[in-house]
């Protein structure tokens, strides 16, 4: 059983911390397999920019301390209202809806755009589509503040 | 050969032979050590089996490593040189696919599909029909080539048999999908047949594989994408969010084979750019063919009358993300196709290419 009751807030490292716990929790690793991705998120505020590392690491999903923003795979970057819609619709359906999924929201750049140095490593955002949907979907289970 | 019939008499009386254990060169006490996810094939990849050769010595299914009898037969292999199928990240790949399957039977929520209006269906139908006609040459390329590549290049091998799976399950699920939904399969155009003939008939792996894992697959990896994006329901992004994972490998693999190959022969850059520009001639025709592009442009728009208003909006800007990204791989792989991009400038808008497309 997967706890709920932890309130943190958006966009914050315990944020973060809870929700990879939560993913890696209920990851199926027969169904998913494993990642290997470490995937920058850059959210973008009206006054500041939070930049979160999210490791996809073998079974297991962690927020890394250690792992330098600019030498990651692929960075997701936009604006922080888009990351709060996407949740909001995650939490109010149990996991994205059309418009809200990771894919749809970076296809065309906009509203969430993906950037690498390396298109193979852009690439990897692909490969690990449903594991890093899963890592989204999981706010469902986490109470926002 | 001769049949040692004492054999079997000698091993009853417990006279066993025993060569294998006493005089066989082997390297014994080599121990792999299995990493985070297991027992992978890069931790296998140890002593004299982990020395891959440039040039195969033999043409036998026997291991690297192994103690190789000096009469086996030949058989015959036509693909010898690792440059020829290698990519220095086909181990991780192979190890990923395992990982990484899943059934268009178990894994797809069938029941939730629901009933959409006869347009949306119609048009995912057809682009259910378009991907579950194309993908299954991703399985007949690499079968055709398969017994062909030496075996000292066994995870080249082991990767092409994923990649065969893979594309087995991407024909299943778009079938399923067309018949599970009250709508049936739809049209499918010579043209397409054509590209796909265009690569079954590739006169050598190399021809095949660029047309194939970098521009073909290249393109249906930006298709994928977009299905999942105009997907009519979560059953369908499912569906495509799968097929993505699978396609985005095998793309990974062509681009860095590639890279591999024309790093140890760049003479080969002018005829991989031969096999590109008649790939990139009639993937042009595709970009203007109805039963292509339609059914994504009303499945973008939610329906026909929309996308007669809206017009092809949304598959102008996945057609410019498909030649984007086809781009940037190919600059990857070392082989810079935007001064060459044998395709009309008028698919072209807003690309950063050099030519500014063909005429």
């Amino acid at each position: 059983m997967i706890a709920t009751k932890v309130r943190s807030s958006f966009p914050t490292k315990d944020w973060f911390n809870e929700l990879a716990q939560i993913a890696t929790q209920t990851l199926d690793p027969k169904a998913l397999g494993w990642a290997d991705l470490n995937l920058g998120l850059e959210i973008i505020g009206p006054s500041e920019t939070y930049n979160v590392v999210v490791c996809f690491d073998g079974y297991e999903i962690n927020v890394s301390d250690s792992t330098e923003f600019d030498k990651v795979d692929a960075i997701v970057s936009g604006p922080i209202n888009v990351f709060e819609a996407m949740i909001k619709d995650i939490q109010s359906h149990g996991f994205a809806q059309g418009p809200y999924t990771f894919n749809a929201l970076t296809i065309a750049g906009i509203p969430l755009s993906i950037r690498s140095d390396d298109p193979l490593n852009r690439d990897k955002v692909f490969r690990y589509a449903q594991t890093i949907q899963h890592f989204f979907d999981s706010a469902a289970k986490l109470e926002t503040i | 050969m001769a049949i040692d019939t004492d054999y079997i008499q000698r091993a009853k009386e417990g006279k066993f032979d025993l060569s294998w254990l006493k005089s066989t060169k082997s390297e014994w006490g080599i121990k792999a050590t299995p990493s985070k996810i297991g027992l992978t094939l890069k931790d296998i990849a140890i002593g004299s089996y982990g020395e891959i050769p440039e040039v195969a010595p033999l043409r036998t299914m026997a291991p690297r490593g192994a103690d190789i009898d000096p009469d086996v037969p030949d058989l015959g292999y036509t693909i010898n040189k690792k440059e020829e199928v290698w990519s220095d990240n086909v181990m991780e790949l192979y190890e990923e696919a395992v990982s990484r399957q899943w059934s268009a039977t178990r894994d797809i929520p069938w029941s939730d599909l629901p009933e959409l209006p006869p347009d949306i269906e119609h048009a995912m139908c057809q682009l259910a029909t378009l991907l579950s006609e194309v993908e299954m040459v991703a399985s007949d390329f690499p079968a055709k080539w398969l017994w062909r590549i030496n075996h000292d290049f066994v995870e080249a091998k082991m990767f092409l048999c994923t990649q065969i799976m893979d594309e087995a399950r991407h024909t299943e699920v778009f079938r399923k999908r067309a018949l599970a939904n009250k709508g049936g399969l739809g049209k499918a155009k010579a043209v397409v047949e054509q590209f796909l003939k265009l690569i079954l008939d590739a006169q050598n792996y190399d021809e095949g594989s660029a047309l194939m894992h970098l521009l073909a697959e290249g393109i249906v990896l930006s298709v994928f994408r977009a299905g999942e994006f105009l997907a009519p329901s979560p059953v369908e992004k499912k569906i495509f969010r799968l097929c993505m994972q699978d396609e985005a490998r095998h793309v990974a693999y062509g681009t860095m084979h590639l890279k591999y190959r024309l790093q140890r022969d760049p003479s080969l850059a002018s005829d991989f750019h031969e096999y590109l520009n008649r790939g990139e001639e009639l993937i042009s025709v595709l970009f203007t063919t109805p039963e292509v592009v339609e059914p994504m442009a009303i499945l973008a728009v939610g329906g026909v009358k929309q996308a007669e208003e809206s017009g092809l909006f949304a598959a102008d800007i996945l057609r410019t993300r498909i030649i984007e990204e086809y781009l940037d791989r190919c600059d990857k792989a070392g082989l810079s196709r935007r001064e060459k991009l044998n395709i009309p400038s008028a698919i072209l808008t807003g690309l950063n290419v050099g030519n500014g497309g063909a005429q």
